[in-house]
Formats: structure tokens, C-alpha cells, sequence
């Protein structure tokens, strides 16, 4: 039985959507500002009336339901905390059970006396985390949750999202927050649908420019597709489809700075937590690469992993 | 330096006026008024109430026009609205029914003051983050969500109107004395106005004063204390759907809105019908007319400059709470007791009304500075910073230039409407529209005033469909 299908709903500032979430599935929800995240998880929640199709969480036919019935706790972009309640308080109204235990569990406990106005705002996250987590409703609605934490507490936390066995629709910028999290990665665009799959057919084949944007900075070349033949300044690609202009998306991991391929024309380098990025510029391409080591004097570049055409 | 002039020399001759308590038939008289007021209190603030919540985030059919409708009120001087009243009843009596005295006061008096609640209640409405209730939503049913989150925090709000309708009603003289009901403010006024007993006013005006004082004290002490988290100001939205409730709600504003603002403006209407009365409104109150324009251009404009240079220039909370504290007092103190003061400092200049309804309307502009400047995002205030002056001064007015101007047409209309602060503070010889129309229904005239109570109606309701739009 799923725990969540969505068949054909809709609303004004979403075309109609068809999916279904199987238990414990972790559906990420990425896309530009305004392109209907949010609309969506409140349609689910039922603070939003659909224009059109059906919702049903686990079998249970629930777009009429009111929200309080639907069994679905949830993490607001402004947190929504309220502030003429105690932290206790809020966790109490929130729906967690035992607000003591939850508030230890999130090390929220030193602030349960104290009022949100009177925290600071990575404590305030925190308390709307266990809020909504200390909920024990099956579906989780997370609005950006970790937008306002440093780093550290970031990966701590992700590490416990990504642990929980419940259904999570997670609404989140930032592309290493989707791939530890999702098993599947929905992208919005301006209200509509654009891609639905596993992350790393979002990161390989991009529907549209901007979901290949969304992973960071990325290479998109200018090319021509011929009889399904794709013949560009770093190689040739073979992707049937009609033939005339594309685009080519190439991520940075796929180029590599060595002694083999074209002579680069101009490099600048960038120290990452992680290795290098690369800005360079090859012929009448300017290309970002990112590379382990530092990039050799007189480097050449060549494509070593995948291209992806669009259009 | 002007805040302690305007209002702390009042504040200590009221505590001096204690002294010499008011006799045992004063009190008496007092008793009844407070039990009018409040039951006009609780009714006015109960209907305003469901004007501001209807209006500001329901589904309600046509609920910009209940909005307007309901303001209309604040444009009809409770001398205009008396007139009609008192119209009325005359009618009913050549019919053989009397009503009380009291009863229809007190009517009169909801109707006429509870648009206050209502822009109190709309403007914590529109103050209120939606996503705050709906996070309750989730947990509770809608009514219990609204219990526990809305209600609470929008209780300062309820309050603040119900404050400023109290003191409305307990100042209130044209009302009364139109509808031949004695109430405290009448005696009060009488003492100074009539038999020039400064020292009695004093007396007088102690313990009401006191009473609001503290009621305005207390509310002061409730709001400081009240979270209300990060004040935004909030995009118009159907939070609520009435669902079943929208008829009776519907029928229950309609009603609301026809007695308060159309009964008066019909009377108004059949009246100004004939031409005659338009020809003695022109030669009896024209120069009065423009008069009451310019002095009530001049007090909006000293009033909202002192109340948002005091609100901006000292940004400590403390301090703001004070100003608030002893403007709100300013508010609460019968007119009488401010005139005699101020005329101990200015004679009977123009300055002496410049005082008084300064002191009486500074809360206005006041706390209208102090919402908007908690609305602001410090980021843009110190963005503005960085400005060029020009430009800087472009950007200021963009953050305030609505609230000013808001603020400034509240305090037109209130100082215009001012029947007994215009009939104790204007200059000798300086006739005022009130004045003129009290004075002429006073006399019997009512055939005479139409004209001229629908000038004023239309000079006052002219900022309203600006004040009523949405922003």
C-alpha cells in the first residue's frame, strides 16, 4: 500500500501532479522560488484546496479531509513557531506526546521553559525540528529544515532525517542535502512537473537547464545534432533525437586537467574543501572543471566522464 | 520636553484634584456612567471585533464594502449622528414610544465607536502570520487552533480597541447631551465651560482619569508583556472560511452597518433634499466650514510630525513604552482638565487647541510609528542609512509616508468630530462645524442642519476609501 498518491492534483499555482511515495520513501522536492514546493506540500497537508484530482494517504481517500485528520506533521520555511507559547508548550500543541523525551532527543531541553522570541535562530530550528519530528504521524512535510543551521549541526541532523524510517517530502536548495537524503528527486518548474526519478538521473540526464543548474556550476556547450550525432570540441556523443541545435550539459567532475587534450588558453584556480575548481578557457569555450589535485603548469583538458544533450 | 508638558502637568493637577473628592451625587453619576461606557465597551467591541476579523482575512462576500461601510462611523461626529438619533426618537415619541434616554445613548454610542475596535482588531489581523495558525491546524480542529494561537495573540489588540472605545464613550458629551442624557462628561464639561470652575473640573476629572489611567496602565503592562513574535505586515488573504457562519455574519454586519452609518446618512439625504437647507448651511456654517479644514489640517500635521519624530528619534523600547504610556493618558483625561491646564500656559490662543488635541490624538500617530518601525526589517533601515540624503529620504518616506498619511487622516477626523475639545479649547470667536451643528440641534433646529452635517460628512469620509485599501 502507498503512503502517499497523488493522482492528477492541482491548484493554481501548480499543474496537476500524479506520483505515489511507497512507505518510508524519501521524495525530495527541488526547483526555482515560485515554483510551487511549498503550494505542493500544503496541498498534501490540506491547507490549500486543489482545483483539480485526488489524494490518498495510506488507501485513504483524504483531500477532503481536514488537516488535523491526515496524519501529517510539518516543518514551515518561517518555522511557525508560536510565540506566546514555551517551547514545552509549542511541542505540546505541536502533537509530540512526550515533550521532555523529544526535547532531550533534539537537545532542545535547556530551552523548554524559554519563549522563541528568546532564542536565537539555529535553537528556533531546532525546536521546529522536534516539533515536527517529535510528531509521530506517518508522512513528514519538511519545508527547507535545515536552511538555517551552521554546517556542522547541518550534517548531524541530516544524518537523523536521512535515518528516520517515516515518509519524508523534503523541500530543499541545496544539491548535497538532495543526494543524502532522496531516494527520488521531484523538479519544479514554474508550477509544473519537470523531472521525477532517482538523484542520479536528475545529476546524469537533466530534463531541463535548470535542473542541471541545480546541482552548481555546469558546463553548457553549444552543439549540433546530426542523424542522432553529436560532434562537439571535447568529443562526440551519440544520443538519438531530432536533429538541430542543442545544448550540452557536462558537469565539472566529468573534465579532467592533465597532460592529454585540447591546450588550455587561460586557467584560474579555486581552493574547495575538497579539491579544485577550475575556470578555464578552451578556444572560444569557457569551462569550470573540478579536479582532486592541484591542475598541472600548461594543462590540457579532456572529457573523461559523460555529456547530456538538450533540447 | 513637550511630551511633559502636554501631558504630565494634567496627570498632576488630576492627582491634586483627588483631594477634593466630587460630591456623593457626582459619584453617583459617575457610577452610571461607568456602567454605561462599559456595557458600550463590551457591545461595541464585540461587533467592531467581528467587523475587523470579518473583513481582514475571510471569504465574506463583499467584505471591502461591509470595511467601508463600517468605517463610515468615524466620519460622522457623534453631534451628526446624535442629530439623526435625535430626529428619530422625536418621531417615535409624536408615535407614542419613548425609548430611554440611556438605552438609546448607549445605542448611539456602539454604533458610533465601534469602528475604533474594528481598526484595531483589522490591523492585528493583518499583523498576524497565517502560517502560525495552520502549523495548529494540523493537531487541532479549526476552531480549537483559533482558540490557542489566533485569539491570544491578537488579545492586545482586542484590548487596545476595547480601551479606546471605553474612553470614547465615557468622554463622549455630544451624544448625551443631544439626547438629553446627564452623564459624567456632561458635568465635567459644565463645570468649566458653563460656570468656570477650573477648580471643580479638577476635582471632577480626578477619579475617572485615574480609573482610565490605569486601565490604559494596565494595558500598557499587558501589551509590553504580550509575544507576538516578528511582526510582518500581512498580504489579504481568505484565512478563514466562514462556511455556515458567512449568513448570520453577513446579516449581522449589514445590520450593524445600516443603523451605524445608514440610518444617520439617510436622515442626512431626505434632509439636505430641500434646497433651502443648503442655503442656510452656506451662510451659517460656510466660513465655519473652512475653518474646521484648516484647524484640522494643521492638528494632523503637528500631531503626526510630533508622533513619529518621537517614535524615530529615541528607537529604546523603554523609552517608546513611556511615550505610549503617557500619550495613551493624554487619551484617557477628560478635555476639561487638559484645557485648564494648557490655558494656564497659553491663554485662549490658537495654541491652546494646538495643545489639547495634541495631547488628546498624539496616541494615534504615536503608536502607528511604533507598529510601522517594528515592521521594518533593520536591514532596510540600515540600508537607508547608506543612502545619499536624497535618496535616503525617498527611502524613509517609502518605509512611513502610509502610516503618516494614515495617521494623519485618523486625526483629522477624530479632532474634527471633537465636539467638546472644539467647544472648550477654540479661540473666542472661531466657530467650528460641530460646534455650529451642535449648537443649531441644541436650539431645535434640525430642519437647518442637514446640509451642513452632510458637508461634514463628506469633508470627513473623503480619506476613507484611502484608509480602507488595501496595501
Amino acid at each position: 500500500m502507498s503512503a502517499l498518491e497523488l493522482a492528477g492534483l492541482g491548484h493554481e499555482r501548480l499543474e496537476p501532479i500524479t506520483l505515489t511515495l511507497a512507505a518510508g520513501e524519501k521524495l525530495v522536492v527541488c526547483g526555482p522560488s515560485g515554483s510551487g514546493k511549498t503550494t505542493l506540500l500544503r496541498l498534501i497537508a490540506g491547507l490549500e484546496t486543489p482545483r483539480a484530482g485526488t489524494l490518498s494517504l495510506n488507501g485513504r481517500a483524504a483531500q477532503t479531509l481536514p488537516p488535523h485528520l491526515r496524519g501529517v506533521a510539518m516543518l514551515f520555511q518561517g518555522l511557525a513557531l508560536w510565540p506566546h507559547l514555551c517551547v514545552r508548550e509549542n511541542l505540546r500543541l505541536g502533537g509530540v506526546p512526550d515533550p521532555e523525551a523529544t526535547a532531550a532527543q533534539w537537545e532542545v531541553a535547556p530551552f523548554l521553559d524559554r519563549f522563541p522570541d528568546d532564542l536565537s535562530g539555529g535553537e528556533r530550528q531546532r525546536v521546529a525540528l522536534a516539533r515536527a519530528l517529535g510528531n509521530p504521524a506517518p508522512l513528514l512535510l519538511l519545508d527547507e529544515p535545515l536552511s538555517q543551521l551552521d554546517t556542522f549541526l547541518r550534517e548531524a541532523l541530516l544524518q537523523r532525517l536521512a535515518g528516520d524510517p517515516r515518509t519524508q517530502l523534503y523541500v530543499t536548495h541545496d544539491p548535497r542535502e538532495a543526494l543524502r537524503i532522496a531516494h527520488r528527486i521531484l523538479f519544479l518548474e514554474a508550477g509544473r512537473a519537470v523531472q521525477l526519478g532517482p538523484p542520479e538521473e536528475l545529476l546524469e540526464k537533466p530534463a531541463s537547464l535548470a535542473v542541471a543548474r541545480f546541482w552548481g556550476p555546469t558546463n553548457l556547450v553549444p552543439a549540433r545534432r546530426e542523424s542522432g550525432r553529436i560532434v562537439f570540441a571535447l568529443g562526440e556523443l551519440e544520443q538519438p533525437g531530432p536533429d538541430g541545435p542543442v545544448t550540452l550539459v557536462i558537469r565539472p567532475e566529468a573534465l579532467e586537467l592533465g597532460s592529454v587534450g585540447l591546450p588550455v588558453d587561460r586557467l584560474e584556480t579555486c581552493r574547495l574543501t575538497d579539491g579544485w575548481e577550475a575556470r578555464l578557457r578552451v578556444g572560444e569555450l569557457e569551462l569550470v572543471a573540478r579536479c582532486a589535485a592541484t591542475p598541472p603548469p600548461e594543462p590540457r583538458l579532456r572529457l573523461l566522464g559523460r555529456a547530456w544533450a538538450l533540447g | 520636553m513637550v511630551l511633559s508638558l502636554v501631558i504630565l502637568v494634567p496627570v498632576v493637577l488630576a492627582l491634586a484634584g483627588v483631594g477634593a473628592l466630587p460630591e456623593p451625587r457626582a459619584l453617583a453619576l459617575l457610577g452610571r456612567s461607568l456602567a454605561l461606557a462599559g456595557a458600550v465597551c463590551l457591545t461595541a467591541t464585540a461587533l467592531g471585533g467581528l467587523l475587523g476579523l470579518a473583513t481582514a482575512a475571510t471569504d465574506l462576500p463583499g467584505r471591502s464594502g461591509y470595511w467601508l461601510a463600517g468605517l463610515l462611523p468615524l466620519a460622522l461626529p457623534p453631534a451628526v449622528a446624535g442629530v439623526a438619533w435625535l430626529d428619530l426618537t422625536q418621531q417615535l415619541a409624536r408615535r407614542g414610544w419613548s425609548p430611554s434616554g440611556w438605552l438609546l445613548t448607549g445605542l448611539a454610542q456602539v454604533l458610533a465607536f465601534a469602528p475604533l475596535a474594528a481598526l484595531a482588531l483589522w490591523v492585528g489581523v493583518r499583523q498576524l502570520d497565517p502560517s502560525l495558525e495552520e502549523a495548529a491546524r494540523l493537531t487541532r480542529t479549526p476552531g480549537r487552533a483559533w482558540l490557542r494561537v489566533s485569539l491570544p495573540l491578537l488579545a492586545p489588540y482586542w484590548g487596545l480597541g476595547a480601551l479606546l472605545v471605553l474612553l470614547a464613550s465615557l468622554n463622549d458629551t455630544a451624544l448625551p447631551s443631544l439626547l438629553q442624557v446627564h452623564v459624567y462628561a456632561v458635568e465635567v464639561s459644565a463645570s468649566l465651560g458653563t460656570f468656570l470652575d477650573a477648580r471643580q473640573a479638577a476635582a471632577l476629572s480626578g477619579p475617572p482619569g485615574l480609573l482610565l489611567a490605569l486601565g490604559a496602565g494596565l494595558w500598557l503592562a499587558f501589551w509590553s508583556r504580550g509575544r507576538r513574535g516578528q511582526a510582518r505586515w500581512q498580504p489579504p488573504g481568505q484565512r478563514w472560511r466562514l462556511g455556515a457562519a458567512r449568513a448570520p455574519v453577513a446579516v449581522t454586519l449589514s445590520l450593524l452597518t445600516a443603523l451605524a452609518a445608514g440610518l444617520p446618512l439617510l436622515w442626512l439625504l431626505l434632509g439636505a433634499a430641500d434646497p433651502a437647507s443648503w442655503r442656510l448651511a452656506l451662510e451659517l456654517g460656510g466660513a465655519d466650514f473652512l475653518r474646521t479644514i484648516l484647524e484640522s489640517a494643521v492638528l494632523a500635521l503637528f500631531t503626526v510630525a510630533l508622533g513619529f519624530g518621537l517614535a524615530l528619534a529615541v528607537p529604546e523600547r523603554p523609552v517608546q513604552a513611556l511615550f505610549l504610556g503617557l500619550s495613551l493618558l493624554g487619551l484617557a483625561l477628560p478635555p476639561a482638565l487638559l484645557v485648564e491646564v494648557w490655558h494656564r500656559f497659553t491663554g485662549d490662543g490658537p495654541l491652546l487647541a494646538l495643545g489639547v488635541f495634541g495631547a488628546r490624538y498624539l496616541v494615534f500617530p504615536l503608536g502607528l510609528a511604533q507598529a510601522r518601525r517594528a515592521q521594518v526589517d533593520p536591514a532596510l533601515a540600515d540600508a537607508a542609512r547608506l543612502q545619499p540624503p536624497r535618496a535616503r529620504k525617498r527611502l524613509w518616506l517609502g518605509y512611513y509616508g502610509r502610516a503618516a498619511l494614515a495617521a494623519g487622516a485618523l486625526v483629522f477626523m477624530l479632532s474634527a468630530c471633537d465636539l467638546s475639545t472644539h467647544l472648550l479649547a477654540d479661540p473666542p470667536g472661531w466657530g467650528s462645524l460641530t460646534v455650529r451643528i451642535f449648537s443649531l440641534a441644541h436650539y431645535g433646529r434640525l430642519d437647518a442642519v442637514a446640509a451642513l452635517c452632510l458637508a461634514e460628512v463628506v469633508m470627513l469620509a473623503a480619506p476613507l476609501p484611502w484608509l480602507a485599501r488595501e496595501r
